[in-house]
């Protein structure tokens, strides 16, 4: 295998992308599968991929080639996230949860943080009515229900952030 | 087919369920417990998801947990502080009329009733456990349902003020025997090797009953009520038999008092998963700590036992091998005979930190040949990592003849060691490590309690540590910043390790450097003899500089490049009113602040700054207490060339309001680079912070 042989990968709508195969190293999935099946000479099909999403996960992995601590980078989650990270999360919601879903099929460890901790970021200093409002989720508490978890689980914490 | 469809269908959407618990999990894995309280109160799927991580840690420091069970504990008046605040914010409702100390009893049985409700339910989502608070030790011990604990901290216990009447005081006796006989009955088979758990002498029993009968006896807690809360820490320990990390803090010192070492070994003999005790409140035998933990059903798994203790009679004495125990942490001194014993019964020893050693028992020096006399000197110890956290960098009677011990007696029996923490290495320690350690990879400065001083500081530190850079050739790191190598000693001297070093925070001084009066001399008229002079200067400056920058070029795996001096403390002083402020630094050296340290590198463009581009990976740049030379253009080249820069040391000297005020250059230029790049800025803080604490904790942790 050459050092600089590429990879054909096929998104949902069938557009092609030829990146270097140590950006495909970056996921996971596509790793294992090239070092067990080895290099076939075809497209691999990514069905739960769109263009717009594969173009943003290959722009953060070219991003994130040479990066020797890629696999640890996030594991501290108290850590700020990069300026260009935080530039590239810069996206609207519903790119954002693509991003994620992407990061997960792929496994991309580092995308799937950063993600991840771009939502928890916007979660913050939220109350469960504003979080509802921004990610458009159903309130399915009775009221009895909710009072009980705000009792149980103490309704005056206090943000000693 | 249907049923096919409908299968695959089913399969679908379970997919899609598991693929969102996973995504929720990692969200709330970055949310902190008010968010998450947040966040569970949402809808029924995220409080399932992430009541777990809710749960997950319980800190009784932090949070409402602080709030709720200090308004337990605090006295009378402060509840009636707090509850007329509330009281008079709901005073137009007349329902709300009660009486302050109702309002307060109350309050007080719902904190306790609620952390009661905690841990009952779930207790079994706590993993990480830290409790100050009496109040919580007893409620987790007793009530609590912890079964899949890993960590529990037991740490700056506060003293829980007895409050409450006679009747209470009375409630709470019966409630303790309840609890005790209800938790014997079901944990019959461990009380065999805890008795002192149940037993109560005589001496204690008849203190209890005078000050039952009389607490205004005296102010001091009664013996029997420290005794109780002991008894609730160990019982707490003893029920979470999952634990593997235990820190038992320096406060329930006082609580020693009530319990044998024999005692906390027996507890300790029944943690089959434990893996680090860092035990700061009790001397214990370590050869009863290690005979009793070496037996547990962990079999092979390793232990690391954090043994920090400034109890200076503690024995440290082994009369046999032991082979479970991987790391070792003693924060006070070990004299020499003490340490080759450890090393020679602890045979698997990979990481070792003391505070110091001595050498001296009572006014006599032990000779070197009495140090080793009982074993054979060729026998080597496999430790990878010495660490020497108080070694003495200035003369002290104790540690005379330490350094020749580390060099002559150590070092070359460690054919493994990687990494050495000291606070003063030797020109002969560095030969020993190339000689005998060779894959020697990381030395680390070591020691913060004493000052920087003239004589540590004498010229022989000079171009110490370039004798591990010439010769290992797996170095990584030198973190040594208070050492210096001469530029031009640099220059003449290659380095081995240019591929693998990743961390250099070390000084290089001499270098020439060009004043503002050689520049003005430099647009003098042509032919005057100043001018030819500054010109000459000039070149010879330029090409040092461009040599030593084509050396640090070639590092290019650094991840730090630290050149800046050390700031472990340091004062603004005025000498007289109205004089300029001077800085005393590290307890000694006084600077001005216009006049920084001049013989450092120029960090200028023109200097040629720019051959440093090939520092790719660079995350930490410093360049404290310099004559940097640094201003808005240098800083855009490194915001452009260094885009993995994270902290930057030197630009947040100014942090002061006396150096606000008097170093407006430094404070412009923070500004500046807080518009390229804000991280920078606000990490230099806390990288400063984390370096004190990685120092000041032993790193073998």
């Amino acid at each position: 295998m050459s050092a600089h042989s590429q990879i054909l990968l096929t998104s949902s709508e069938g557009t092609e992308f030829l990146i270097d195969r140590d950006i495909a190293d970056k996921s996971m999935l596509l790793k294992c599968m090239l070092e067990d099946i080895g290099e076939i000479g075809q497209a691999v099909p990514l069905p739960n991929v769109s263009g717009p999403i594969l173009t943003k996960v290959i722009e953060y992995c070219t991003h994130h080639r040479d990066d020797p601590n890629f696999l640890s980078a996030n594991d501290d989650v108290t850590a700020d996230i990069d300026e260009w990270d935080l530039e590239y999360c810069k996206v609207d919601q519903g790119t954002l949860y693509e991003l994620i879903l992407a990061a997960n099929y792929l496994d991309i460890k580092p995308l799937m943080d950063l993600t991840c901790k771009t939502v928890a970021n916007m979660i913050k200093a939220k109350s469960p009515e504003e979080i509802r409002k921004t990610f458009n989720i159903t309130n399915d508490f009775t009221p009895e229900e909710e009072d009980q978890v705000r009792r149980e689980n103490g309704k005056d914490w206090v943000d000693e952030h | 087919h249907d049923i096919i469809t409908i299968t695959i269908t089913i399969i679908i959407i379970i997919i899609i369920i598991i693929i969102i618990i996973i995504i929720i999990s990692r969200i709330g894995s970055h949310l902190t417990p008010p968010d998450l309280l947040a966040c569970v109160q949402v809808s029924r799927h995220w409080n399932s998801v992430l009541i777990p991580y809710l749960w997950h840690t319980i800190d009784d420091r932090l949070y409402s947990w602080s709030d709720i069970i200090t308004m337990h504990l605090t006295s009378y008046t402060q509840h009636k502080r707090i509850l007329k605040a509330h009281q008079e914010a709901s005073s137009s409702d007349s329902s709300t009329k009660e009486s302050v100390s109702e309002v307060a009893h109350r309050l007080k049985h719902m904190s306790i009733r609620w952390i009661f409700g905690i841990f009952k339910k779930y207790g079994h989502h706590i993993r990480i456990l830290r409790v100050s608070r009496p109040i919580v030790v007893r409620v987790a011990g007793i009530a609590g349902h912890c079964p899949h604990l890993r960590v529990l901290t037991i740490d700056a216990i506060t003293r829980d003020t007895p409050t409450g009447n006679e009747e209470e005081k009375r409630e709470r006796r019966i409630q303790d025997k309840h609890d005790m006989r209800v938790w014997a009955e079901d944990h019959a088979e461990h009380t065999v090797d805890c008795l002192w758990l149940w037993q109560r002498t005589d001496a204690e029993e008849e203190e209890a009953t005078r000050w039952w009968k009389n607490p205004h006896l005296t102010d001091d807690y009664p013996a029997w009520l420290y005794w109780g809360f002991a008894r609730r820490i160990w019982i707490l320990v003893l029920r979470c038999s999952t634990i593997e990390h235990l820190c038992l803090g320096k406060t329930l010192n006082i609580h020693s008092l009530y319990v044998s070492p024999e005692f906390v070994c027996a507890i300790l003999a029944n943690l089959p998963r434990l893996k680090t005790l860092d035990n700061r409140f009790s001397a214990i035998d370590l050869q009863m700590l290690l005979e009793r933990t070496s037996t547990t059903r962990s079999g092979n798994c390793s232990k690391k036992l954090f043994y920090h203790s400034d109890v200076p009679m503690v024995h440290l004495r082994l009369d046999k091998d032991f082979a479970h125990l991987t790391s070792l942490a003693i924060k006070r001194a070990v004299k020499s005979t003490e340490l080759l014993l450890l090393l020679k019964r602890l045979v698997k020893l990979d990481q070792l930190t003391v505070g110091r050693i001595d050498m001296l028992s009572g006014k006599h020096p032990f000779p070197f040949d009495a140090d080793d006399s009982y074993e054979e000197r060729s026998r080597k110890f496999p430790l990878s990592g010495l660490h020497l956290v108080q070694f003495s960098s200035g003369y002290h009677p104790e540690t005379a003849g330490a350094h020749e011990f580390v060099t002559q007696r150590l070092i070359p029996r460690m054919p493994f060691l990687t990494e050495l923490t000291i606070a003063m290495i030797t020109p002969d320690m560095a030969k020993a490590l190339v000689n005998h350690c060779g894959q020697f990879r990381a030395l680390r400065y070591g020691g913060r309690e004493e000052r920087i001083d003239k004589d540590s500081m004498s010229s022989d530190d000079l171009n110490i540590v370039s004798i591990l850079l010439e010769s290992c050739p797996n170095l990584t790191t030198i973190d040594a910043i208070r050492y210096r190598i001469d530029a031009s000693y640099l220059l003449e001297h290659p380095w081995v390790c240019e591929e693998t070093l990743e961390t250099f925070r070390c000084q290089i001084v001499g270098m020439d450097r060009m004043t503002s009066d050689d520049y003005r001399a430099m647009s003098l008229e042509q032919g005057d003899s100043s001018r030819s002079m500054a010109e000459e200067k000039y070149r010879r400056c330029h090409e040092q500089h461009s040599r030593v920058y084509e050396r640090l070029a070639r590092l290019t795996h650094l991840q730090t490049l630290d050149l800046g001096v050390e700031i472990l403390e340091w004062s603004g002083k005025f000498f007289a009113e109205g004089d300029e402020a001077f800085i005393e630094v590290n307890g000694l050296l006084f600077m001005d602040i216009s006049t920084p340290i001049t013989d450092s590198l120029e960090f200028s463009l023109a200097s040629g700054l720019g051959q440093l581009s090939s520092l790719k990976d660079l995350r930490v740049f410093g360049i404290e207490g310099h004559d940097h030379r640094i201003g808005n253009a240098e800083l855009e080249w490194i915001a452009r060339h260094w885009p993995k820069l994270a902290a930057m040391r030197g630009l947040d000297f100014s942090d002061s309001v006396l150096l606000a005020e008097k170093d407006l250059k430094t404070a412009e230029q923070r500004e500046y680079m807080e518009t390229l790049r804000p991280i920078v800025i606000r990490n230099a803080a806390r990288l400063f912070d984390e370096y004190l604490e990685s120092i000041f904790h032993c790193r073998s942790l």
